[in-house]
């Protein structure tokens, strides 16, 4: 196997893909511990006390009954966890099983299976699937809660077989009919909250589903789609896509598919391979993938070391016009990411969400210990804290002018503002929207 | 702080002084001299697959109510237009101008491929390209390919406009970025109020960070994006207000019309104007869903026709409006509609030869494996639509030749070598 140079870059990448971005401590830590170490300390995470963050969400007085008060909680969870691969999956289950707010229309719901999403983020694909398909918040939001056997609703059958487990072309229409039958009579109740089978509403017929015949119900769906080799390949590349590079070739998919068929469906023993795999650290994933606005968000918190709920509050409004509301995704195949996450209006909105983030940060947090006695110096600083993120040299030039055209750094207010000024730039720069 | 941009934007054909003439000075004159004003074709897009069935209602067949025993609407709410269709209910204003002649349905609309995802169906629809599985790089849109081919995109940053918070895949160009605004307030580039002074030296410096080429694919497109946002910013603050008294629903899209209408009377060299409506996905509960969809629809579009009218730009608009599948003719046990196949699609405008429905009757006794069978290929639309209305050849931009439908005033003759291949 080829050795991994484990060095600050790497590290660096690695906290940002399998969290949010490491603070300038953080990432020096990762490089002592090695990559081993480093990855068994994410996907191992059960042992990270969470209490000062469950205090923290105590202080803050959410209302978690409305979606936008949901959301500042996630944000919370996301910037201030000491698990960050844990919200990092939980982020990717939302946007695989993609469920939104907007038909769901009831924050509790959403709470609950953004729980469940949790609680088996690197668990069994098939357990949460199975999970899931019986979840409130995905009953009605696929419409299966009201599908019976008279006339199956084919919603639910289609997307899991679409966008769920197989992906398009492994399937035929007679698949999503059966699966659809199987799924009949899966629906809840709503005093207790909890998954209700209604035998009589269930289609109890021997049904043909992927060429096997006989009277599947909706686990037995999940757990046949499951078995075929395109889940794996889909499982793989999509989440391989989410935490190295884009469009990876087979011969990089199907060993990663095979590691997960093999361990029957484990997200865990998946995301530590990938974690670990050569390609994580290639020049074809270091900065390649551009950050949708939670990432561009919770990253600069993190990095910037911002500890300030107010700027949290604001956050859901932000996000929303950069084209990502927590528990609304577009559709159910969840965000399109990549460069449709730049528009010109989704731009804009990252330059001024950067301007209320730089306007706290507290450069004395970030000087501690350090010599910046230049314009150079400081530009540096700063490029380094949030990355290191690598700016073609008149890009570097121009932040310098803007700290200082003469060369001297400025002293008092002025300073304060170049200081602030310029990690408003760093956020703004095209580099800094990717990762 | 809201930026005063005059220092901050560029040279480019659009320079800054756009605001300080009177809006009469420079009609149709800005985009390049003798030109007449931009066509603008406004592109509606009907998210989740429109149930054409109870829309454009065929309420005579016998089969309507046979096969939808809960969501047939009954025939007394119907609002006829002859012996064989009725507009739902909801769509009081849109009947009005089907029957003034501006309006018209073109029925049993699709492709020979659909194959009922929402994924696949909706690119194929914007691409115009039905070979199309996967998300492919460097795949245009069918209105990014007009623009490729027809106009000059770098002479404004508003030549297309998505109008909401994502762009749109069938905006999407090779020489060219579309916008993407949901507000004209918000647009703009915010400084640090805790240090006014340092304001001009913020802004001058974040124009020079989005100055120089990047060599990383992504970085430089999102270098080009920045760009071409910087000017937008003064276009945008050029375009007229909203006008007093119109009759807009307060919706998302009641808005995104009213926006469109503002960019179309601001002559800023939009062409095209993309909006995107959701929520047609109407798996259960149907009725309810589909009349509050169907309303905004309706009233958002005739006040968008009444402001046309009032701003006196009426013939250079028009609306396209399609979603990427119908939905199966029967009911589901939810009350509801799965996906089908083909759909039935509308046009609005002064352009359109309205009050009739383009394409066959539909028949519920002929279906596809219990779907509209396709009679029209969209692409049929569009070549229609280009050549009539923007007045240019679309065999280049669908790659292909289509039937024209009828459905327009002809435009203008095109050159004649392009005519003998018609």
């Amino acid at each position: 196997m080829t050795t991994i140079p484990w060095n600050e870059e790497n590290a660096a990448h690695l906290l940002r893909r399998g969290g949010f971005g490491g603070t300038a401590q953080q990432i020096a830590d990762a490089v002592e511990d090695g990559l081993d170490v480093t990855v068994g300390k994410l996907i191992n995470y059960e042992s990270v006390s969470l209490s000062g963050l469950e205090l923290r969400l105590e202080r803050q007085n959410l209302d978690i009954r409305t979606f936008d008060g949901l959301a500042r909680w996630w944000l919370t969870r996301m910037i201030h966890s000491p698990r960050p691969l844990e919200e990092r999956m939980t982020l990717f289950w939302h946007d695989h099983f993609a469920t939104g707010a907007s038909k769901v229309e009831d924050a509790g719901l959403m709470l609950r299976q953004n729980q469940l999403l949790r609680s088996r983020a690197l668990g069994n694909f098939i357990d949460l699937t199975i999970e899931i398909s019986k979840d409130p918040a995905m009953l009605i939001w696929l419409d299966n809660h009201t599908s019976r056997k008279e006339h199956a609703n084919e919603n639910y059958g289609r997307e899991l077989l679409e966008l769920f487990t197989l992906g398009q072309g492994f399937y035929s229409e007679l698949d999503v009919y059966s699966a659809a039958k199987a799924f009949t009579g899966w629906t809840f109740n709503w005093i207790p909250l909890e998954f209700r089978f209604i035998p009589e509403w269930h289609d109890d017929s021997q049904k043909d589903f992927l060429g096997r015949i006989g009277n599947w119900n909706g686990d037995d769906i999940v757990r046949i789609a499951c078995s075929e080799f395109a889940h794996g390949r889909m499982i793989a590349s999509k989440l391989f896509a989410y935490l190295a590079y884009e469009n990876p070739d087979n011969e990089v998919i199907d060993p990663l598919a095979r590691i997960y068929l093999d361990s029957g469906t484990s997200i865990r023993a998946l995301v530590g391979a990938i974690l670990k795999s050569p390609e994580m650290y290639s020049q074809r994933a270091l900065w390649s993938k551009v950050k949708s606005p939670i990432d561009h968000a919770v990253i600069a918190f993190r990095q910037l070391l911002l500890d300030n709920d107010n700027l949290i509050w604001s956050l859901p409004g932000a996000l929303a016009v950069e084209g990502q509301t927590l528990f609304d995704p577009p559709d159910v195949a969840g965000w399109d990411g990549g460069l449709v996450w730049i528009n010109s209006g989704s731009l804009l909105t990252r330059m001024n969400v950067s301007n209320g983030f730089s306007r706290i940060v507290n450069p004395a947090r970030h000087l501690a210990g350090r010599s910046v006695t230049t314009p150079n110096q400081l530009v540096d600083l700063f490029l380094e804290i949030l990355g290191p993120v690598r700016v073609p040299g008149k890009v570097r030039d121009a932040l310098i002018r803007y700290v200082s055209p003469d060369g001297s750094l400025p002293s008092g207010n002025d300073l304060l503002a170049k200081q602030r000024g310029v990690v408003h730039l760093i956020l703004s720069l095209p580099e800094w929207q990717m990762y | 702080m809201a930026t005063t941009r005059r220092d901050f934007l560029k040279k480019g054909t659009m320079g800054v002084s756009v605001s300080f003439l009177a809006p009469q000075l420079f009609t149709g004159n800005v985009f390049g001299a003798g030109s007449l004003p931009g066509k603008i074709l406004v592109v509606l897009q009907l998210d989740g697959g429109n149930d054409g069935v109870n829309t454009f209602i065929p309420y005579t067949d016998r089969r309507y109510r046979e096969l939808r025993p809960t969501l047939a609407i009954p025939e007394a709410q119907i609002l006829e237009v002859d012996d064989r269709f009725g507009f739902h209910p909801s769509m009081e204003r849109l009947r009005g101008l089907y029957n003034s002649r501006k309006m018209a349905f073109i029925n049993n609309v699709g492709f020979n491929t659909l194959d009922r995802s929402h994924f696949r169906c909706r690119d194929v629809w914007q691409t115009a390209d039905d070979s199309y599985g996967q998300v492919q790089r460097g795949i245009t849109g069918w209105l990014g390919r007009y623009a490729d081919l027809y106009l000059d995109q770098a002479a404004s940053s508003l030549t297309t406009v998505a109008i909401g918070n994502r762009n749109s895949l069938g905006l999407s160009a090779e020489g060219g970025l579309s916008a993407t605004v949901s507000s004209v307030e918000s647009f703009d580039v915010q400084t640090n109020t805790q240090f006014p002074a340092d304001h001009n030296a913020f802004l001058s410096s974040l124009e020079l960070v989005y100055e120089e080429s990047r060599t990383g694919e992504r970085e430089e497109a999102i270098r080009k994006q920045g760009g071409d946002t910087f000017a937008a910013i003064d276009l945008l603050k050029s375009i007229p207000p909203p006008l007093p008294l119109s009759s807009y629903p307060t919706s998302r899209l009641g808005r995104a019309f009213q926006l469109a209408a503002q960019l179309a009377a601001g002559n800023v060299g939009t062409h095209a104007i993309w909006i995107t409506t959701s929520g047609y996905d109407t798996h259960s509960n149907q009725l309810n869903l589909h009349t509050k969809l169907l309303a905004d629809v309706s009233n958002s579009i005739a006040a968008f026709q009444e402001d046309l009218s009032a701003r006196g730009i009426s013939d250079r608009v028009m609306v396209l409006a399609w979603s990427e599948f119908g939905r199966r003719v029967e009911e589901n046990a939810s009350e509801g509609t799965d996906h089908g196949k083909a759909g039935t699609m509308f046009v609005v405008g002064d352009a359109v030869k309205g009050g009739t429905f383009y394409g066959d009757t539909v028949d519920l006794s002929n279906l596809d494996d219990g779907d509209l069978r396709t009679e029209i290929d969209f692409r049929s639309v569009y070549a229609t639509v280009i050549r009539d209305f923007y007045g240019k050849d679309p065999e280049p931009v669908l790659k292909g030749s289509y039937a024209n439908l009828g459905f327009l005033e002809t435009g203008p003759a095109l050159p004649r070598r392009v005519r003998t291949r018609r």
